[in-house]
């Protein structure tokens, strides 16, 4: 499979207004990386863009293929079918969507990720070879798209969480002791969801994507590491503390009394 | 903690957290973590949340409004479709 993909010079550009996204032409004349996953297992040579490893996605993440007939949509994609087209877009761009919004939290950069992923799709629909779900396939496209955006931030200073991880003295002791939390109850869970997720959210970029990528993509710690451009010992402490900085969060949401 | 050392400090228990969690810490250490989550409520409870901490997250991420078992559930912003039409009819695909 092909390396670099060169991009037109011309790119569509997605533009969110009060009124919801606005398509605009945008002149470019830059080659972006554009390498397009296939099924093997491999690592891009590609300065500033990684893989995700085939098999490495959270399987349930892709959701089922079900409820329509796959095999008959991929001919007619090869046939090269107008409508098909339009098709595999309407079936699987809320998918794509939700998992490049989790990953970059904002919705500028996941419909930007879901555009380029979607024309991934359409160049490289030949070498899907059936192997895992369409859907999987897709999903690991726009992964791949969201970790290069991602690597582009990482070039902004880091934010701080210092405030939201645990202190100690110099005995070893914390500096304040572990509150109470109230114990689940199933009448407020969705309650409770949402206010994870809008904690999530509220995690700088650096910590969220390596949760999301471990914690719910579940790749394993030399995956991210790859993905990122880290050392796995690096992705380890950064996944600590983003989970540590996720609790601190909840803290006074869940504690006793709250 | 040092070779002599018969206790881990809640500093300690902290920076070995994860390890311990992903089966990583060696029998002495493991020893030592576990000896110190029974006597350290605060530890333990601390361990305890982390722990659901991170399978809130999961379960958060799994079931948010925009993300369901079928494809076709999930939200799509208006102008998206249009926008992947557009471009797929610029770039020629």
């Amino acid at each position: 499979m092909s390396g670099l993909v060169a991009v037109s010079q011309t790119r569509i550009v997605l533009r969110r207004t009060p009124w919801g996204f606005r398509i605009m032409n945008q002149s470019s004349s830059k080659a972006a990386g554009s390498k397009v996953p296939g099924l093997q297992a491999q690592s891009s040579k590609v300065p500033g863009e990684t893989l995700v490893k085939a098999g490495a996605t959270r399987e349930a993440a892709s959701g089922p293929a079900g409820g329509f007939d796959e095999s008959s949509l991929l001919a007619r994609l090869r046939a090269g079918e107008e409508r098909a087209y339009d098709e595999i877009a309407e079936k699987f761009a809320g998918l794509l969507y939700g998992t490049a919004r989790r990953m970059l939290g904002n919705d500028q950069d996941a419909a930007d990720a879901v555009q380029d992923a979607m024309l991934g799709v359409f160049r490289n629909i030949a070498q899907f070879d059936g192997r895992s779900r369409l859907s999987t396939w897709m999903t690991r496209i726009v992964i791949n798209k969201c970790l290069m955006k991602l690597r582009t931030r990482r070039r902004r200073p880091e934010c701080s969480i210092e405030g939201l991880l645990p202190t100690f003295k110099d005995d070893g002791h914390p500096t304040k002791w572990t509150c109470h939390w109230r114990a689940e109850n199933a009448m407020d869970r969705e309650q409770t969801l949402a206010l994870v997720r809008e904690k999530i959210e509220e995690l700088p970029d650096q910590y969220r994507e390596v949760l999301l990528l471990r914690d719910f993509q579940q790749l394993s710690t030399e995956d991210v590491a790859e993905a990122l451009g880290d050392t796995p010992n690096a992705v380890k402490v950064r996944l600590h503390r983003a989970r540590q900085a996720l609790k601190a969060l909840l803290d006074p949401h869940l504690q006793v009394d709250a | 903690m040092n070779e002599t050392d018969q206790s881990m400090t809640c500093k300690e228990v902290d920076s070995f957290l994860m390890d311990y969690l992903e089966g990583e810490l060696g029998p002495r250490e493991k020893l030592l973590f576990e000896g110190h989550l029974g006597e350290c409520a605060s530890c333990a409870r601390y361990m305890e949340q982390y722990q659901r901490t991170i399978q809130l997250g999961r379960d958060a991420l799994a079931s948010g409004p925009d993300h369901g078992d079928d494809p076709a559930t999930g939200h799509v912003p208006a102008g998206l479709l249009d926008a992947i039409k557009a471009a797929r009819q610029a770039h020629g695909s």
